[in-house]
């Protein structure tokens, strides 16, 4: 009886483990090809005959939105390549950033993954994991240039290509048209007028600048715009290059000052380092806060109510660095080094940005696209017509700072500027902050 | 009794766990602390020996003081509060004039950890937001007008932000499980007490206290380890902002790993975190003397 | 005497303010996600601690149909697996650990407890890697695992410390009268521990409900996809509608809370069930 009991027990602990096995055998059957280091598809013949499995992996699973918009641009490619299957898997933003490196640690990473430009896109090339896509791009001349210059410079590291840009986001002054037109007010065009706006608005009781900075992003991209006024280019461009990087010049530390120029004179909303940007921007929306800084991509939700707004870029600066830019940079698709199907995922982000499909973007999701001659006053909002007309006016197009330097770098360049923002710490400070953060990297990645 | 000491029987129950913990727990830790002596980003396939540098450079940068104050900070507030205060509440409901309402109230009060901390912290970032928020709300309300704290925005306060946060999120948690315990006290202890005279609070202390001695000590390592371990509160409710003022060791780790692509320092984290829970673990143990008579 | 009583009595009001002054304090906020979650985003905005003019059932509609619906069961699932899994391993080894003689015995129970130390973010990468190896990434059992192993150490260290103070008498007696262990274990032990068993359980459930980390990375397919992924669904890239996600969170919450209420008997003595005498 005893013993009976025992087997009993035995076999109970043992078909669980055995029951958890199987059953795992069983359901990772159909991922099983995913796994190990064989890469995101089984066929080793490129874009042969055979069955193509590709995995695309993007950062916009909104219902409605983006995660319907590649639905569909997947289906439209299938039908047109039947011998293609492609798997999507859409995670959120910042949830995509961790996901894609766990991915690649683990070798399996998608065929065509979505990327930030700058720094983020280089670093997956210079480790090996972006494909390049130098020959195939250049192949089809009518598709490359198609494109705007400036959209696919940051793409680009070292003459090679390693992303295809499908968005193109500027960032703009927006405000309150209704507000403005009451005072008979007009858009600034110096840095003057901009000041003179903030002090009548705050003079009457109302916050001018609807601003949040709980996670600091918002902040950098003020500063990635005055660093490009204040510094000379040739110097910011040694400096961003983490190889290079010194962060000595003053002009750093004069950018700054006209951030915290418009914190000190009360001039953001109240409490900006308490609340997140999406509350911010719902303030303006609501009227609360006459103007914001914002990228050209949020014109659509700050729209959808009815509300008019008018746009101007960030006024010039009188100091020692560019003039005509505007802050903005486009995002991209990479393709993995590890692919089996690489042109298929070129065919694929070639109808991303045909003609059709931008405009689709353009009237689905709002985003301005890095294609020229698609955007116009039929599919896109009059915002982001005017908007997009600053974009192609400029000379440069200054990407943005967080992605653009060494993650380390901006690490500490970011919260060190809450600090400055909340009086803890002076510019200065804040620079000797990110020069010290520059000099580790230098000696580490040397 | 002989059957205590089976081998076979011992060997047999601890098998599953044993497995699923060396497998899923261990290894991880075990590679970790190997990869912590090297440089390494999660994507790249190359690994560089570095020694004990990623170490120095977690101690050389004076940010570490801070996040330790900070995880210090929250573990004793979390002692204070959720092990010490959550026993006596658990306590407050055993006694007989609260009896008809326990259930009320521990309903109530135990609601908070049931809800994902997401929903939490968006809760409390609106609580906290200086402008709408309900706590300057009230602060207003009663005519300190001229006062205008930013919480969450403030270097000095974040930190004390998201400890209040879990604080009242975990109290009822720790009052859940200490209630467990109290109730399986014998009750003709406490009768025998009162006939002999003695106050509410001497009953406390010299009957509840005592025979709750595990189970005070299970809600006191879980609440230490807990706030050594710190992450989602921090992270989702000021993201170790501003600046790094309300940065724990957890959020650190993360930024290391998946932000700043420094897994080697984001495994050096981890060792720190493990080492410093093994050691209050092991002191708690110690002191306790669990599972002696 | 009098003094005394009306002191008492001072004292037991005062309790009983705290009490209702603390239930206050979580009640408000939680009304308050039902009430927001009905407004439309701008009214969240400008008057969130205002009532909605007109309630927006819709959102509940939405967030169901396109946050909660699809992964429902997966979640179910998970949760059911991850609370059977780790309650019934741990209270094995739990028995063992406390009532058992070995030389390792210290040994194991610090192992165990172990696993409260370590922290989960960081073992993601190789935990992925672990999890292909075994052919399971990407399947529902690439969470039932780790979750089950990460809810070990606590749920046995609960149980450990509950099973000590159980005397030992009873059991003795039963293998006196030649009953194996498992017959002890599954009926003498289990039972007397009902009311940590629902404790472990429903904390158990608690967190495989809730989970985020491990179920955004170590799942692909959105068929696989467990509710707190799925909710990411509801936010946009610019903007978010808050009420809706709201109302997202105000389902997913409540599920737990009806688990919970209907939990609670079997943990938490009912007023009548052997209630203090005196």
């Amino acid at each position: 009886m005893k013993n009976i009991k025992r087997v009993l027990a035995v076999l109970l602990v043992m078909c669980m483990a055995v029951g958890l096995m199987a059953g795992c055998g069983d359901t990772a059957a159909p991922s099983g090809s995913t796994g190990g280091t064989s890469g995101g598809s089984d066929n080793s013949a490129p874009a042969s005959d055979g069955p193509i499995n590709m995995k695309l992996f993007h950062k916009f699973p909104e219902i409605g939105k983006g995660l319907d918009y590649f639905e569909g641009l997947a289906d439209d490619f299938m039908s047109k390549n039947p011998n293609v299957k492609i798997t999507i898997e859409a995670v959120s933003d910042e949830e995509a950033k961790s996901k894609l490196r766990v991915m690649m640690g683990a070798d399996s990473q998608p065929d065509v993954y979505f990327s930030w430009c700058g720094e983020f896109c280089y670093k997956f090339a210079r480790a090996g994991q972006a494909w390049d896509m130098t020959d195939y791009f250049n192949a089809d001349t009518e598709w490359k240039d198609s494109f705007m210059a400036a959209a696919l410079d940051p793409c680009t590291l070292d003459g090679k290509l390693y992303g295809i840009p499908f968005r193109l986001i500027g960032k703009t002054f927006v405000y309150n048209k209704a507000m403005f037109d009451e005072r008979n007010m007009k858009a600034p065009t110096t840095w003057e007028e901009l000041m003179t706006i903030c002090q009548t608005f705050k003079d009457e009781g109302i916050e001018p600048i609807a601003f949040g900075n709980l996670q600091p992003w918002p902040a950098c991209h003020y500063i990635t715009g005055f660093n490009a006024g204040c510094v000379p280019s040739e110097v910011r461009q040694k400096d961003y290059n983490y190889a290079t990087g010194e962060f000595t010049d003053p002009g750093y530390v004069t950018a700054l000052g006209y951030l915290k120029e418009l914190g000190d004179k009360g001039y953001f909303s109240n409490g900006f380092n308490s609340v997140i940007h999406d509350v911010a921007s719902e303030n303006f929306k609501i009227g609360k806060n006459p103007l914001f800084y914002c990228e050209t991509g949020e014109y659509g939700g700050l729209m959808d109510q009815g509300l008019e707004i008018g746009v101007f870029p960030m006024p010039e600066l009188d100091e020692k660095g560019d003039k005509n830019y505007i802050v903005g940079g486009p995002d991209c698709f990479m393709i993995s080094s590890k692919s089996n199907c690489p042109e298929t995922g070129m065919e694929f982000l070639k109808l991303l940005t045909s003609k059709e499909w931008m405009e689709k973007m353009i009237t689905d999701l709002d985003y301005p696209v890095p294609v020229k001659g698609v955007l116009n006053e039929n599919n896109a909002n009059y915002a982001l017509v005017e908007a997009m007309k600053y974009v192609e006016e400029a000379d440069a197009l200054i990407n943005w700072l967080d992605t653009d330097v060494h993650t380390k770098v901006s690490d500490a360049y970011l919260p060190a500027m809450q600090e400055m923002l909340n009086g803890t710490l002076t510019p200065e400070q804040v620079m000797e902050k990110v020069q010290e953060a520059a000099q580790i990297v230098k000696t580490e990645e040397a | 009794m002989k059957v205590y000491r089976d081998k076979r029987i011992i060997i047999l129950y601890l098998l599953p766990v044993l497995i699923l913990m060396g497998l899923f727990v261990y290894y991880p830790l075990v590679q970790s602390f190997v990869f912590s002596f090297y440089k390494w980003a999660s994507f790249s396939p190359v690994k560089e020996w570095v020694g004990f540098y990623n170490y120095k450079l977690i101690f050389s940068d004076p940010v570490i003081w801070g996040i330790l104050k900070n995880n210090f900070l929250y573990a004793f507030w979390s002692t204070i509060f959720q092990a010490g205060l959550g026993l006596v509440f658990a306590a407050c409901l055993e006694e007989k004039f609260m009896r008809k309402s326990q259930p009320f109230f521990r309903t109530v009060l135990f609601i908070p950890s049931l809800i994902a901390m997401s929903v939490i912290a968006l809760l409390w970032q609106f609580m906290y937001d200086p402008s709408n928020g309900l706590i300057n709300g009230a602060i207003h309300a009663i005519g300190l007008t001229n006062l205008n704290p930013q919480w969450l925005g403030d270097s000095k306060m974040s930190i004390y932000c998201c400890i209040i946060v879990s604080q009242w999120q975990y109290i009822g948690y720790c009052m859940m499980l200490d209630l467990v315990g109290i109730q399986k006290i014998d009750g003709e202890l406490f009768e025998a007490a009162t006939i002999d005279g003695a106050t509410r609070p001497q009953v406390f202390r010299y009957i509840t206290f005592p025979l709750m001695k595990e189970s005070l000590l299970v809600t006191t390592v879980v609440t230490i380890l807990g706030s050594i371990k710190v992450f989602t509160e921090v992270y989702v409710m000021t993201v170790g902002g501003p600046g790094r003022s309300s940065e724990v060791l957890a959020t650190a780790m993360y930024r290391a790993a998946f932000k700043n692509d420094e897994m080697g320092v984001a495994c050096a984290y981890a060792i720190i975190i493990f080492v410093l829970t093994f050691i209050c673990a092991a002191i708690q143990l110690k002191i306790s003397r669990t599972g002696q008579d | 005497m009098i003094a005394k009583k009306i002191g008492s009595n001072i004292w037991k009001i005062f309790i009983f303010l705290m009490f209702s002054l603390y239930a206050f304090s979580i009640l408000y906020p939680l009304a308050w996600m039902v009430i927001s979650s009905l407004k439309t985003n701008s009214e969240f905005f400008t008057s969130p601690w205002g009532i909605p003019a007109a309630p927006q059932w819709k959102h509940y509609y939405e967030a169901v149909k396109f946050g909660v619906a699809d992964y429902f069961f997966n979640s179910v699932f998970v949760t059911i697996c991850t609370v059977i899994f780790s309650v019934l391993f741990s209270a094995m080894a739990s028995y063992i650990i406390s009532r058992f003689d070995f030389k390792l015995k210290n040994a194991a129970f610090i192992f165990v407890l172990g696993g409260l130390m370590i922290s989960p973010e960081v073992t993601l990468v190789s935990l992925f890697k672990l999890l292909q190896s075994l052919h399971i990434y990407n399947t529902l059992w690439a969470l039932i695992i780790p979750y089950t192993a990460f809810r070990i150490p606590f749920t046995t260290f609960l149980m450990r410390s509950y099973m000590l103070s159980i005397p030992k008498a009873m059991e003795e007696s039963a293998y006196i009268d030649g009953c194996s262990t498992f017959k002890v274990f599954s009926q003498i032990i289990m039972p007397v521990c009902k009311p940590i068993v629902a404790s472990a359980a429903l904390l158990s459930a608690m967190t495989a409900w809730n989970e985020f980390m491990f179920a955004l990375v170590f799942i692909e397919s959105n068929k696989y996809k467990t509710i707190p992924i799925g909710l990411t669904n509801l936010k946009g890239q610019y903007g978010t509608n808050y009420p809706r996600l709201m109302a997202a969170l105000v389902v997913c919450a409540s599920v737990m809370i009806i688990l919970f209420l209907c939990f609670q008997k079997s943990f938490v003595r009912g007023l009548t069930a052997g209630s203090v005498k005196g």
